[in-house]
């Protein structure tokens, strides 16, 4: 197993805006567990709100859980440092113009995670590191001085999955990737995922609100509602006879517009 | 990025003409040996409190010396001065501005609480408290205008810090392992760099006047060497007898806090990021 969750709960406090005081919790996940595959793609939809996010941002290290276990193949994952870590999970994110820092160049941007894996390395061994990197993603190799907002937002998301594939990781949690893009670009950005993960036999935790985009995508699907993981299965099944009304109306809302992207 | 600020900078009149005013004193305190007629410490007992005349265009004071270069080598003073103590400043300030806004909670409570307290008392007054019990000169000036004028400086850093951290390129940063010195100076610094360039110049302003008020005051930089508040207090004396002797020196601080004050504010709307071109 490549990496399991068990149990992951996690609680925000409620602030009362007037008093600054506590006034109760939202539990965003709720006793979630979850096990990946090398090369699988999980997806993991549910309406907004319910958790995804959160979900997605403990397995990578950003929120730490009250309580739950995560493994990273069979270890658990308090025995990793954060630059193990680092370099086994990344994240691509929703807003790929808030993801990127818009006071540093593609070139900084893309050397800085270069330099986090190996620490030694060349200038000019940099900057082929970079090129090829910009190539893999479909983008042009004299970009190195420019800075993220001569870019658009499907560009930019190929930068910021640039970004995380410098890491060379075995699993990138994809939180909603394509859901700010104009539909034109949205499945040009699913393709090249596809294509990464076909070449470098990368893992991928997709989430989404949108089901048609998951069972286009995704080995095996969980379906989260209020924190919790109320259905999971194949695509095939999940499609046919979905076992929850949630999932059943999940999946009607949003079909017609997304299925003729794909 | 920088390319847009110096595009705006060029049409936007308020900064560009604090910026040239400031350009020109700084000339002036660099070249000063070279456009001052006279050694503004020599002493001519038979010119004493001339007025202004084609040997003397700022006239002389009380003890014969040249007014005039008096006050270009004052300038060398008066901007060293706002340069070095806002430079302090500016260290003090963001490094406290950005431990106080990224880790938050106890280490924020106790530094802003910290800065609260120094922020209730008048800086001059606070400046006046510890200047006493020094030497008085200009070294100590420096340094106590520096220690004194970070307090809003950090609460600024602290504020920007505060939203900056939870945008999702620091989330990135995180998940790629960077060192959190690393996410602060590399990752947020950059980011409140433009606020801190508004606030400082406006800073070095306000330095420059405290300076010339602690020089007026006798508790700035000694006679016999020059800086506009020392000349104005030998004017004090003779405000009847010389205007020029005190005109002249309070036209130069005018001037000089005026034009910080410009471009500080041009600075401001330069870098308003509510009119961000892309
Ligand atoms: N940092 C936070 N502080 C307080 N509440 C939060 C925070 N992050 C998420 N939540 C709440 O947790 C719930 C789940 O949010 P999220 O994981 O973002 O859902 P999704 O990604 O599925 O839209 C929501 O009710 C949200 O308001
Ligand atoms: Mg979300």
């Amino acid at each position: 197993m490549l990496l399991e969750t068990k149990n992951l709960r996690k609680s925000f406090p409620i602030e009362s805006k007037l008093l600054r005081q506590v006034i109760g919790r939202v539990i965003a996940v709720d006793n979630a567990s979850l096990s990946l595959n090398k090369g699988q793609v999980l997806g993991l939809v549910g309406e907004s709100g319910s958790g995804k996010t959160t979900l997605g941002k403990i397995v990578v290290g950003l929120i730490e859980p009250d309580s739950g276990e995560i493994f990273l193949q069979d270890k658990n994952i308090k025995n990793f440092t954060r630059k193990e870590r680092a370099k086994k999970i990344q994240m691509v994110f929703q807003d790929p113009f808030a993801s990127l820092n818009p006071r540093l160049s593609i070139g900084t941007i893309l050397a800085e995670a270069i330099r986090t894996r190996e620490q030694v390395i060349g200038n000019r061994q940099q900057v082929e590191k970079i090129k090829e990197l910009l190539n893999l993603v479909g983008m042009p190799t004299n970009i190195l001085s420019d800075y993220p907002h001569q870019f658009s937002g499907g560009q930019r998301q190929r930068i910021g999955i640039a970004r995380a594939l410098a890491m060379q990781p075995e699993i990138i949690i994809a939180d909603e990737p394509v859901s700010s893009l104009d539909v034109s670009i949205q499945a040009q950005i699913l393709n090249l995922l596809l294509d990464l993960k076909q070449k470098f036999s990368i893992s991928y935790i997709f989430i989404t609100h949108d089901l048609s985009i998951v069972t286009f995508l995704a080995d095996y699907i969980l379906v989260m509602y209020q924190g919790n993981i109320i259905e999971e299965g194949k695509p095939e099944e999940i499609l046919t006879k979905p076992k929850d009304k949630y999932t059943e109306k999940l999946f009607n809302s949003l079909p017609k517009i997304t299925c003729q992207i794909l | 990025m920088w390319k847009i600020y110096w595009r705006r900078l060029k049409r936007n009149k308020l900064a560009l003409s604090g910026l040239s005013i400031i350009l020109f004193l700084t000339i002036l305190a660099i070249f000063a040996p070279l456009l001052t007629p006279y050694n503004p410490l020599e002493q001519n007992l038979l010119a004493r409190l001339s007025s202004p005349s084609k040997e003397h265009w700022f006239g002389t004071d009380d003890l014969g010396r040249d007014v005039f270069s008096r006050i270009i080598y004052g300038t060398r003073i008066s901007l060293t001065v706002g340069f070095v103590a806002i430079g302090i400043a500016i260290i003090i300030g963001t490094i406290i501005g950005l431990i106080s806004g990224y880790f938050a909670k106890k280490i924020d409570l106790i530094l802003m609480r910290f800065v609260d307290i120094m922020l209730c008392f008048p800086a001059f007054f606070l400046i006046l408290m510890v200047i006493a019990f020094l030497e008085p000169n200009i070294y100590n000036v420096m340094i106590v205008i520096g220690l004194t004028s970070w307090p809003g400086l950090a609460r600024l850093v602290r504020g920007e810090c505060l939203s900056i951290k939870e945008r999702e390129f620091i989330s990135a940063a995180k998940i790629l392992g960077l060192s959190t010195i690393r996410i602060l100076f590399v990752h947020i610094l950059p980011n409140v760099l433009a606020p801190v360039l508004v606030s400082a110049t406006l800073g070095v302003g306000s330095a420059i006047l405290i300076e010339s008020g602690l020089s007026f005051l006798g508790l700035g930089v000694q006679p016999p060497t020059p800086s506009w508040g020392n000349i104005l207090t030998s004017g004090k004396d003779y405000i009847y007898l010389a205007w020029w002797l005190s005109v002249f020196p309070g036209l130069a601080i005018l001037i000089t806090v005026l034009a910080y004050n410009l471009l500080g504010e041009g600075l401001r709307d330069i870098f308003d990021p509510r009119t961000f071109e892309g």
